[in-house]
């Protein structure tokens, strides 16, 4: 072939056109296909179980275009609902919407344990989440969406097939790597005292389907340094739920409900003081002590968390397994439950590991994947963009 | 690389020439499909035996005969190496290039057809969802069995999509 098909240079070879540097690193952040030049959004994409977290910009430009964390829900109107009864009469709601007006919805959750469940929900969610993106006629949507560590090919094709025609081009990255990615802060790389997390460390990404443990070590790590654990937010709900019916069979609670409970009061170790909550049950207020519920549920998590973390820091060497144990971090969701930090601590100290230190990433652990995710779509090569197309 | 076997110019010893020649290609091309034991047995059973002949036949000189025999061993050597390459290039085409060029040329149609035919009037064209495999690594992609750099995230990606290739395979 002496020349390349017309159809092949029209998106194949675009046209790139340099921004201002950033960070000593050229961007490519406009491609032209056609010879106009088309605007590019770069997308940070953490398509999560309960809440999805999306962070966007154009290009090398260093503001945000898009920022949003939205729960991953859908509602379907039911049959018979009065019009006028939900917003815009709309048939379908989502997110919060959803989560308001759920006695009037048949509710649907597109994800489970961190990959896709409902393939129709989760199309409507993705294009509900494209509707919340302002961008401009003819610009390019590009998403680096981050996935379980060890998500299947056909999880990894439905996602793709979840999104073909809502975004144009994506790249798909296994979470972890990307919480790691997103928690680096490059402005401090020179800070002599600031501890680079992907040089050496373990990161603990507790979610509401998985729990992502990933050990970072220089290098993007094996299949074998990242873990994936289906017991993560979802099944500590489960696992209160269950307990506060056979304490309190009189008192159905919703999931909203126990979730509610649970992101204000879980903890593990020993409790401070009892944690008793007033709820509605048949209209009256109730007040139910549950924490040994809470304890029981958050406890099971912990115990899993405890066990593959002592995997993964078994496979780092005798030189590096010192300065590992300082670099122990624990993000997303989870991280949240009071306790949970040092009682790890605890457990692999009383394991006779030497001064282990677990540190939590702090209040932005919903957006690290986003943002790591956000960061690799920066550095990707124009080539290594997959068109997926409806 | 073009390369021509010398002639052996007297006919009574043309067809033993001939043979030697097809003999030396039989014992290089089994040598080049690593089977060895029967390479090793054509070289000291049929080619030793057939140089023999052929030596016996003709009048030339011992130095004239050793040249000709480096020299078609030479040209031997260069076509087998042209052939083989050439062998290797036709599976690359059939198995990785042909397929990975259509698909891109398909998905580029469908796109075009797909941009004609959306218009407000228009009802929307039954949904084909295009093949998303994750394309080829180029030249310079990090193999798979090397460790990307945490920091290097084009070759993270290479990675990845090598090893989605082999999932993909394996499945």
């Amino acid at each position: 072939m002496n020349a390349p098909s017309p159809l092949l240079t029209a998106t194949s070879t675009p046209r790139q056109v340099r921004p201002p540097e950033l960070n000593g690193k050229g961007r490519f952040d406009i491609c032209s296909s056609t010879g106009t030049e088309r605007a590019v959004l770069l997308l940070g994409f953490d398509w999560g179980t309960n809440k999805s977290c999306i962070k966007g910009a154009y290009g090398g430009g260093t503001d945000l275009a898009a920022d949003l964390i939205v729960p991953t829900l859908v509602g379907y109107a039911k049959d018979g609902v009065v019009e006028n009864l939900l917003p815009d009469n709309a048939s379908a709601l989502f997110g919060e919407d959803a989560i308001r007006h759920r006695l009037h919805l048949n509710l649907a959750r597109p994800m489970m344990d961190g990959v896709i469940h409902d393939a129709a929900a989760a199309r409507d969610f993705a294009r509900h989440l494209r509707s919340l993106l302002d961008v401009p006629a003819g610009s390019e949507i590009r998403a680096v969406i981050g996935m379980p560590a060890n998500a299947e090919v056909a999880a990894r094709d439905q996602l793709r097939e979840a999104v073909a025609g809502l975004f144009d081009r994506v790249i798909l990255i296994p979470e972890p790597f990307l919480a790691a990615l997103g928690f680096r802060d490059e402005s401090r790389l020179r800070d002599r005292d600031y501890v680079d997390p992907i040089r050496n460390s373990l990161f603990i990404d507790i979610g509401g389907g998985t729990t992502d443990l990933c050990l970072v070590q220089g290098y993007f790590p094996t299949a074998k340094e990242q873990i994936s654990l289906r017991f993560a937010g979802d099944r500590v709900d489960a696992l209160l739920h269950d307990a506060i019916r056979r304490t309190y069979p009189d008192c159905e609670l919703t999931s909203f409900k126990v979730r509610e409970l649970k992101e204000r009061h879980a903890f593990v170790g020993t409790a401070s003081t009892a944690v008793v909550v007033s709820v509605l049950v048949n209209g009256k207020v109730r007040k139910l002590d549950i924490t040994e519920q809470l304890a029981h549920a958050c406890s099971a998590l912990l115990g899993e968390v405890f066990t593959a973390a002592k995997q993964l820091i078994g496979l780092s060497s005798p030189d590096n397994v010192e300065q590992l144990l300082q670099n122990l971090i624990l993000t997303g969701g989870g991280s949240r439950i009071r306790g949970l930090d040092t009682e790890l601590q605890r457990l692999l100290a009383a394991e006779g590991y030497e001064q282990p230190r677990v540190q939590l990433a702090g209040e932005r652990h919903r957006e690290f994947v986003a943002l790591g995710a956000l960061k690799a779509a920066r550095q990707a090569r124009e080539n290594q963009w997959q068109q997926v197309l409806k | 690389m073009l390369c021509e076997a010398p002639n052996q110019p007297e006919a009574g010893s043309a067809a033993l020439w001939q043979r030697v020649v097809s003999d030396y290609r039989r014992a290089s091309l089994l040598q080049r499909q690593r089977r060895l034991a029967e390479s090793r047995f054509v070289l000291e059973q049929n080619l030793a035996a057939s140089i023999l002949d052929w030596s016996e036949s003709t009048t030339e000189e011992g130095a004239v005969k050793v040249r000709r025999l480096d020299e078609m061993f030479r040209c031997e050597l260069a076509r087998l190496e042209d052939a083989c390459l050439a062998n290797e290039m036709n599976h690359r085409l059939a198995d990785s290039l042909l397929p990975s060029l259509a698909e891109q040329i398909a998905t580029e149609v469908r796109r075009a057809v797909a941009a004609q035919l959306v218009s407000p009037a228009t009802v929307a064209a039954p949904v084909v969802l295009v093949p998303s495999k994750p394309p080829a690594p180029p030249p310079d992609a990090v193999p798979s069995q090397a460790r990307a750099l945490a920091s290097d995230i084009p070759s993270i990606i290479d990675t990845l999509f090598a090893q989605e290739l082999a999932a993909s395979a394996a499945a």
